[in-house]
């Protein structure tokens, strides 16, 4: 089953008095369950991909389904609890909320769906830290953890509220190889064990070994699409 | 919205410095409107509850006759019964004539003006009001209020004895005018020296009421001004004052009595053109001289009576009645015109003018009256005098003096009658607190919108250091309305904690204020109570101030707070500082 | 008894009686009326008064006003000379009408006839033109009878009288008046409260007389009650010219006022 369907996507960026073609007509199908990987140099598409994937960009043209439904026309509303409910994020400045503790960033998105039981919401939250293997820094602050252990936290935040896709942009870009390592094996076991459908972008091809499929963008058009 | 809070407060103390100073600010303008509101509602309340109401009463039945400066009501006894009766017994705390003196004094080698209020002590209650919470007595002895033995006893403050050169025991030469216009000289007896406790007080010397009515030259069946005090005034002033006007209604003037053996009886006739002109049409001159007759010193008889009497147009006679107080009253008339009433006034009448009759009525009350001689549905029943005038009820300070202004360009000597309550008579005083109150609002308000400048300010370079954040927040899945909320939220959060500071360090303010003792002798020491300043928190107007700041800042929080909110996830997580 | 016996006795009895007439004194109610008639001026008039009022402890402060008066309607107009702080300010009363006028506001007010007229109240109550005997009768004394005293003020022989007053709303219910035994002008004149309180006593001090009528143009009011507070007020520059109705108007006074 598919879980993203891109048909014939563009994407225009004013810049200045001329037009930059971000993505210039990308067709893309991803099915459940897939841990890939866009690889590409920078400026060539890579996160104006994740982002239209991700519903919080547009496309200037073509569609984007996901779990077949047709999100381009959606209402902004409908939109915010489509991302809150089905897509998980995890950025490569960690994006934690600093003046919240690691459990609080993790079950901030199980918050933000309302009525959720709080029993359900603190036992979650603890299988996941547990998980990401911080369940003794819970009550910490981002600023008292190291950039590992914040990702680990964002991957935590990504993965509560159980979401289809998982979205990553560069999320080993600022950390050291050793923890890039151990942060993408977290993932490729979350993707294994969650039934998460992951896709990350990099330009590191160390991570590319973990990848169980890679497609490649150069110039706002995919290049080439295999398994590593 | 548990979530929209706690992060909007965790933001708050992020950063402590800058909105330590902000809330500085508005906690400083909070406390500067709690004292300066306290300050003109306790200063409107000693004024209004400790001067207008002491020196006035919450209701006032006040009478007036001819130009007067004097109040006075000519049947004491007849007006109380209605009061008592129309007052509920425990809604009422008592009724006092409103009796003061005016004049010149003199005492040891210093004169000055001085004001002799009569207060007449006889309830326990009263008693104990008067010398214990009013004055605190510095030399004398209050029981000597009451002495026989001593010649006019007074009660003086000890700025006013100082002002006059007098010690205790020591006489007090007044000059005063009564109530007729006759100059009346007394030697007052200072029998105690009392600090007051309101500073007003301090210019006016206090005397047995009986005494002071005596002086002034009331009769014991008349009286000033009526001075109603209610247990309840701000809920039952208005109502019982608008009971009292309407069973203040006057009758038309009737005296039952007699010329010689005759019996009849004497009515009268309103002055002026209109129902003289009825009054004309309706009855028939048979002799005498109708210019006279209808004139102000007018008297026509019935031909009936005029036959009885054998009374010729000119000639003068006696009509005699019993008064209610004064034994039997003889006045003297001269017969101007007799006159047919074609039945519509009965046999035996004395018809008069009413400017002839208000000047021995009220003297002279008759003890016999019918007033239901002429009825409603009597043609004349409109154009009949009627024994007092009963003024119109005033909305405020402003119409009551337009009222007198105009009944006194009336030359009538028919007295008038007035039912006030405090709030009318003293709304001035009311307006004052409200002028006070803007004042300090529109110095506060601009305080406020240079502190709301600031919060403004803060609140933009907050959400441009955030940006990220929100941007993390819109994608993870945070809908508009709420992110636009939290950063209002952290606003008012830092408004109220600050307010509610503000508060505080306004009531202590207030506390301290309260302590300083003022040594003043000047207008502006009216305003103090037991010589320092009064403050009352009004709760209205501090809620009231309260809810208008935070709406203040809730509206200047909004506009960059919905920027916040439609800032676009995307761009917002793109931004590096 | 012969018939020119009788006649002879009747003449004597009857020459006694009217010498004795003659030479008893008048009574006082005469004496009242002859003085009103005496100072009853029925004519108009122009003068300048100056009052001089001395205050205890505080000095003596000097008035000064043009005072036009109309006899036959009882009008009168006042402007304020001096002193600098009520020059230009005014009264008019015309009828039944009083107004005040201030100088710096340019306004009239409306004012009751016994409101003070430059703190002086004595100016404003002297300005009314009351009859002395509409508002007194003789003091009786025990046996009911009146008592005039033949005494003397200073060098100048004198009729003294008490009076009280006949209608409540008298200022003074009590009077005593020194009047001159040949003229009957009142040379002295002291005021006591209801109880018997000596509370002022003018001096008329100098008259002028027109035809058969007097005026007094200099008196003296001692304030017996407040010690050491005098007044003195003096008329001059009198003329008894006919005075033109545009006078006793507001815009006159206000027009008078300005100059």
């Amino acid at each position: 089953m598919n879980v993203i369907e891109v048909k014939g996507v563009k994407k225009d960026y004013p810049l200045g008095k001329t037009t930059v073609q971000a993505l210039k007509g990308i067709d893309l199908v991803v099915e459940t369950g897939a841990f890939l990987s866009i690889v590409g140099p920078s400026g060539s598409g890579k996160t104006t991909l994740l982002n239209i994937i991700g519903c919080i960009d547009t496309p200037t043209a073509g569609t984007v389904k996901i779990q077949d439904e047709e999100i381009t026309a959606l209402p902004e509303q409908t939109i915010t609890d489509l991302r809150l409910h089905k897509i998980g994020f995890i950025f490569q400045n960690f994006n934690l909320i600093p003046v919240l503790n690691v459990r609080e960033n993790v079950e901030f998105p199980l918050l933000l769906m309302k009525n959720q039981p709080r029993a359900l919401i603190d036992s979650r939250v603890k299988e996941l830290v547990r998980g990401v293997g911080l369940i003794d820094q819970i009550e910490q602050r981002p600023a008292e953890l190291s950039g590992g252990q914040r990702q680990r936290v964002a991957i935590a935040r990504a993965l509560v509220t159980n979401p289809e896709i998982i979205l990553a942009d560069e999320p080993t870009a600022n950390l050291d190889s050793e923890t890039s390592e151990s942060i993408l094996q977290l993932m490729r076991q979350l993707n294994q064990s969650e039934k998460t459908t992951f896709i990350f972008s990099t330009h590191d091809p160390e991570v590319l070994k973990h990848a169980n499929s890679i497609i490649q963008l150069r110039d706002g058009l995919l290049v080439g699409a295999g398994v590593v | 919205m548990g979530l929209v809070f706690l992060l909007s407060y965790r933001n708050l103390l992020r950063q402590k410095r800058r909105n330590f100073f902000l809330g500085i600010g508005i906690g400083f303008g909070m406390m500067i409107l709690v004292v300066a509101n306290a300050f003109s509602h306790g200063m409107v309340e000693v004024l209004l509850n400790d001067i207008v109401a002491n020196a006035f009463g919450h209701l006032v039945i006040q009478g007036n006759q001819g130009h007067s400066f004097f109040s006075m009501i000519s049947d004491k006894e007849r007006i109380l019964a209605i009061v008592q009766d129309t007052i509920k017994t425990d809604e009422l705390l008592y009724i006092n004539e409103n009796l003061g003196m005016f004049g010149r004094a003199v005492g040891n080698g210093e004169a000055g003006n001085i004001m002799v209020a009569g207060v007449t002590v006889e309830d326990q209650l009263v008693r104990e009001e008067f010398f214990n919470n009013f004055f605190t007595l510095v030399t004398g002895n209050f029981e000597d209020y009451f002495s026989t033995e001593i010649e006019y006893p007074v009660i003086i403050s000890a700025a006013k004895a100082k002002s006059l050169n007098v010690q205790l025991h020591d006489v007090i030469k007044m000059r005063l005018p009564m109530i007729t216009g006759r100059i009346q000289a007394v030697k007052l007896t200072v029998i105690a020296i009392v600090n007051a406790n309101n500073t007003f007080m301090d210019v006016v010397m206090f005397m047995d009421g009986q005494r002071v009515k005596e002086l002034l030259g009331y009769h014991p069946w008349d009286s000033a001004s009526l001075q109603i005090a209610l247990k309840d005034p701000q809920r039952t002033a208005a109502y019982y004052a608008e009971l009292l006007h309407a069973r203040l209604k006057p009758n038309l003037i009737s005296i039952i009595g007699q010329v010689g053996n005759q019996g009849g009886q004497l009515l009268a006739f309103q002055n002026n053109a209109q129902a003289k002109q009825l009054l004309k049409e309706k009855i028939t001159m048979i002799s005498g001289e109708t210019e006279k007759a209808f004139s102000q010193s007018g008297v026509m008889v019935s031909h009936q009576l005029a036959q009885k009497l054998h009374l010729k147009p000119g000639e003068d006679f006696y009509y005699q009645y019993q008064t209610k107080y004064r034994g039997f009253h003889q006045e003297k008339l001269t017969l101007n015109a007799v006159y047919d009433s074609n039945t519509r006034l009965g046999g035996d009448i004395i018809l008069l003018n009413e400017e002839r009759v208000h000047p021995f009525y009220h003297q002279y009350l008759p003890a016999d009256s019918n007033w239901n001689y002429i009825t409603a549905n009597n043609p004349l029943h409109g154009i009949m005098a009627t024994e007092w005038k009963l003024l119109d009820r005033s909305r405020d300070s402003q119409a009551l003096r337009k009222k007198y202004r105009e009944e006194r360009q009336l030359q009538t000597s028919q007295p008038k009658l007035d039912v006030l309550t405090m709030y009318e008579g003293a709304s001035d005083i009311l307006k004052l607190e409200g002028v006070l109150n803007s004042i300090t609002m529109i110095v506060v308000l601009v305080l406020f919108f240079i502190i709301l400048l600031g919060v403004v300010n803060t609140l933009r370079m907050t959400i441009k250091e955030r940006t990220r954040e929100i941007g993390t927040i819109r994608a993870i899945g945070m809908q508009r309305n709420d992110v636009r909320n939290l950063f209002m939220l952290e606003t008012l959060f830092l408004t109220t904690i600050s307010c509610l500071a503000g508060i505080l360090l306004g009531m202590i303010a207030i506390k301290l204020l309260g302590t300083i003792e003022f040594d003043l002798n000047n207008a502006f020491s009216i305003i103090l109570k037991n010589s320092r300043l009064y403050f009352k928190i009004n709760p209205t107007a501090l809620i009231t101030s309260f809810l208008l700041i935070l709406g203040m800042a809730a509206l200047a929080a909004y506009f960059p707070a919905r920027k916040a909110a439609n800032l676009l996830a995307v761009e917002a997580l793109r931004h590096y500082e | 008894m012969n018939k020119r016996m009788m006649v002879f006795l009747f003449l004597l009895v009857s020459v006694l009686l009217f010498a004795g007439r003659a030479l008893a004194n008048p009574e006082i109610g005469d004496i009242l009326q002859e003085i009103d008639r005496l100072t009853e001026l029925k004519q108009d008039g122009t003068a300048r008064v100056e009052i001089t009022r001395q205050k205890a402890g505080q000095g003596t402060k000097v008035y000064q006003a043009i005072y036009y008066r109309r006899d036959q309607d009882d009008s009168f107009l006042i402007v304020m000379t001096a002193p600098e702080a009520e020059k230009g300010n005014g009264y008019l009363r015309k009828g039944d009408n009083f107004w005040m006028y201030r100088r710096n506001t340019g306004t009239f007010q409306q004012i009751s006839l016994d409101k003070s007229i430059a703190g002086s109240t004595t100016l404003g109550e002297n300005f009314g033109s009351k009859k002395l005997f509409k508002m007194y009768r003789p003091l009786l004394n025990q046996d009911g009878r009146e008592q005039l005293l033949v005494t003397k003020l200073g060098e100048i022989p004198v009729y003294q009288f008490k009076l009280t007053a006949r209608v409540e709303d008298i200022s003074y219910p009590q009077a005593v008046f020194w009047v001159r035994k040949d003229n009957y002008l009142p040379l002295k004149h002291a005021s006591y409260s209801l109880n018997g309180t000596l509370m002022q006593t003018i001096y008329y001090l100098k008259y002028t007389r027109i035809e058969d009528k007097y005026l007094v143009v200099k008196y003296m009011i001692i304030d017996e009650f407040e010690k050491g507070n005098k007044t003195i007020v003096e008329v001059k520059n009198l003329s008894l010219q006919a005075l033109a109705d545009h006078i006793f108007t507001k815009e006159y006074l206000a027009s008078l006022s300005n100059n």
